[in-house]
């Protein structure tokens, strides 16, 4: 194991069971086929996935699944606590795009058994979210709706996102647009005051990382873009020639041959709001690089 | 003892029409002839080929090769100059010895005669010319050899030949024409990433400098023993220096400051038109990653590293900044991380800054680019005293061609 102690957390650089992983959301079907091509030919794999004490992944299920798919044996891992206050857990809102009013998305609701109110503005939709956990929110312009669904339909916070996949699927085939937006979005006034009269911003019932350290212990996989877990603390750049966890050996040998390989490697550490690789961070990174 | 070759010149000029080259080439296979040489050109309906060709496998005597030759022109109406020379005649090649030099500007006249009168001073050997750029902008490469560059009494190859560098730059400042000289080898070398020093290039020094009064006002109101400093000549540091004195401040005011800063025209087209003939962009910035990351959301650089202002749970500024702290003197080992990330070597990459930023950089860098340097004796490759930092694609060895394309998508 090789480990990286930041101001606020642990970052524990080791190699785990492939198997061992658990998931906790799906993964986006055409990413993850252009990852296992890409990983079919890659040789190295840059950055290591994020995962909690219980091997539950928290940042790189795309990674793992392809790792899965092509019948890894290992894989290098940063394991952090996951209850530190440095691990945020956020969610992604879906933005609808070239829609005309609510009226489709109402009649989509309204056929799979959903219960549409008005309320009379944002903060009353956060306070009604809060009582109902599994609740989701419309929002158009100034225009906010609450939407809950019958408890045969929706139990949990996994089966919550499953009707909204399904409600997005109805939107995709009506030719409307789907983007993820970041949920705290909705509290910064430039984005309101940009919302146009075609789009509709649905709020996503609230996570806490309880129910997704319970939803991946019991196998339960919320839809793709449902978690956001931001890390204060990540390393980039580990670079592990992919191919070593293939090999048919011990769990202890591969490891500390990972664990040498990081030893040989210098680390750069950068504050955060850097770029690297086209990606904006907004956490600490520790960059490996190799020692000239 | 080793038989002398039997090297044959042979220029052609004439109108253009399918198969001359392939008319001229087959005779001198007929004749055993092996070509060392080509440069052929065809311009507005006019066609030009050089040839050196040579004959010391052929039988024929070179009156018999040069009539054979010589009968094409009937056949062709091309008009034929030829020549006969013995290889120790001839110079031989040698790609250490040569360099491309770019001149861009706006057009004027004299400019060829009297960069040429330079190179004639020196006796350096113009191999190659071609305009890139015709019209109100001026864009000319010329390919030089230095193998018989006059030296004096005093100097080195290598002192006479970066005394003739410096006096080419003050040359074409004189001009206001921007100049790039690179070695040839380097410039064929495969770029991979174009690296801007994000103050001195990309952004306007007048919103700069307007930022940099904001900060110091405020900083100033912030803590009213604070004398800031009076530097101008680096702004970043400035902006570094006041850091301690911005405690207080809720970041989004602090961000409010940076919509003042503005792009310098045309610097993300630039930026747009290079990733998309597949380089990398890196920005480095001593500034704060609140402008950077403006820019980085409009250009999709690759990599941008700037400072970071710690703020607290609340948003407000604490007057520390994230560390390692950037500043112009660190930027180049920000620069050895990326090199070392990308698994390229530092000849592969091309720099643009002023003059002072290029300086730390490391020496073997494949192309330095001093935009608007304060003088002209800055290291620095190439010198570029355009106001419009998008021609810096002239300057890159793109084919004209392949430029054009690139210039009538962007926006």
């Amino acid at each position: 194991m090789f480990c990286i102690q930041t101001e606020t957390l642990k970052l524990r650089l080791q190699v785990i069971r492939v198997d061992s992983l658990l998931e906790h959301e799906g993964v986006i079907p055409h990413v993850a086929d252009k990852l296992i091509l890409e990983f079919k030919n890659w040789a190295i794999l840059e950055n290591p996935v994020i995962v909690d004490e219980n091997n539950i992944v928290l940042d790189g299920n795309h990674r793992t699944y392809v790792f899965k798919k092509l019948r890894f044996r290992y894989i290098p891992v940063c394991k952090i606590d996951y209850f530190s206050k440095s691990v945020s857990l956020r969610y992604w809102f879906r933005m609808v795009g070239g829609i005309r009013g609510l009226g489709p998305l109402m009649q989509i609701v309204e056929e799979m058994g959903g219960n549409l109110r008005k309320v009379s503005n944002k903060e009353s939709l956060v306070k009604r979210m809060e009582e109902n956990r599994f609740a989701c929110g419309i929002q158009q312009g100034d225009s906010y709706t609450l939407v809950r669904f019958h408890e045969e339909v929706v139990n949990d916070a996994v089966g919550a996102y499953e009707v909204l996949e399904k409600i997005q699927d109805k939107l995709i085939q009506k030719d409307l647009r789907i983007s993820y937006i970041p949920c705290q979005s909705i509290h910064d006034s430039d984005f309101c005051n940009g919302l146009k009269d075609s789009e509709i911003v649905i709020w996503t019932p609230q996570i806490a990382k309880e129910m997704v350290v319970d939803a991946a212990k019991r196998k339960r996989i919320f839809a793709p873009k449902t978690t956001r877990h931001l890390i204060a603390a990540r390393p980039l750049n580990v670079n592990a020639p992919i191919h070593w966890f293939k090999e048919d050996v011990s769990l202890e040998e591969i490891d500390a041959r990972f664990s040498r390989f990081l030893q040989e490697k210098e680390i750069r550490r950068f504050g955060p709001g850097q770029v690297i690789d086209g990606r904006y961070y907004e956490e600490e990174l520790f960059v490996f690089y190799e020692r000239r | 003892m080793s038989q002398r070759k039997k090297i044959v010149s042979l220029s052609t000029i004439g109108l253009d029409s399918p198969g001359l080259v392939s008319k001229i080439t087959t005779k001198i296979f007929e004749m055993k002839g092996n070509i060392t040489d080509v440069e052929e050109n065809c311009r507005r309906g006019l066609f030009s080929i050089f040839l050196a060709v040579d004959f010391s496998a052929s039988k024929r005597s070179v009156d018999e090769i040069t009539r054979s030759l010589k009968a094409i022109e009937m056949e062709t109406g091309l008009k034929f100059i030829l020549g006969t020379f013995d290889e120790h005649g001839m110079t031989p090649v040698s790609e250490d010895e040569n360099y491309v030099v770019t001149i861009l500007g706006l057009d004027r006249p004299g400019i060829i005669a009297r960069v040429s009168t330079l190179f004639h001073k020196y006796h350096i050997n113009i191999e190659n010319c071609r305009m890139i750029a015709r019209g109100k902008f001026f864009s000319m490469e010329m390919a030089i050899n230095i193998c018989k560059m006059m030296t004096g009494p005093y100097l080195s190859h290598d002192e006479a030949m970066e005394k003739m560098k410096a006096e080419l730059k003050d040359l074409c400042a004189e001009m206001n024409q921007s100049v790039v000289i690179q070695k040839e080898d380097t410039f064929k070398r495969l770029k991979k990433i174009v690296v801007f020093d994000v103050e001195s290039t990309l952004v306007q020094d007048s919103s700069l400098r307007d930022f940099v009064e904001k900060i110091r006002e405020v900083s100033k109101l912030m803590d009213s023993e604070a004398k800031p400093k009076d530097d101008r000549k680096d702004e970043a540091q400035v902006l570094i220096d006041n850091a301690p004195k911005l405690k207080g401040m809720p970041i989004r005011d602090f961000e409010k400051f940076s919509e003042t800063l503005a792009l310098n025209p045309g610097a993300l087209e630039l930026i747009q038109i290079l990733k998309s003939m597949g380089f990398k962009i890196a920005l480095l910035s001593a500034g704060f990653d609140c402008f950077m990351k403006k820019i980085f959301e409009v250009s999709g650089a690759d990599y941008a590293f700037s400072n970071t202002l710690k703020v607290d749970e609340n948003g407000i500024i604490t007057g520390e900044l994230e560390e390692p702290i950037l500043t112009s003197a660190t930027k180049n080992e920000i620069l050895e991380l990326i090199i070392g990330m990308e698994n390229i070597s530092p000849d592969q990459v091309i720099a643009v800054g002023d003059g002072s930023a290029l300086s730390r950089l490391p020496k073997d860098m494949g192309l330095t680019i001093a935009f608007r340097p304060g003088d002209t004796t800055t290291r620095a490759d190439g010198i570029f005293s355009g106001d419009q930092i998008i021609n810096i694609l002239y300057c890159l060895g793109i084919p004209k061609t392949e430029l054009d394309k690139h210039l009538k998508r962007s926006p």
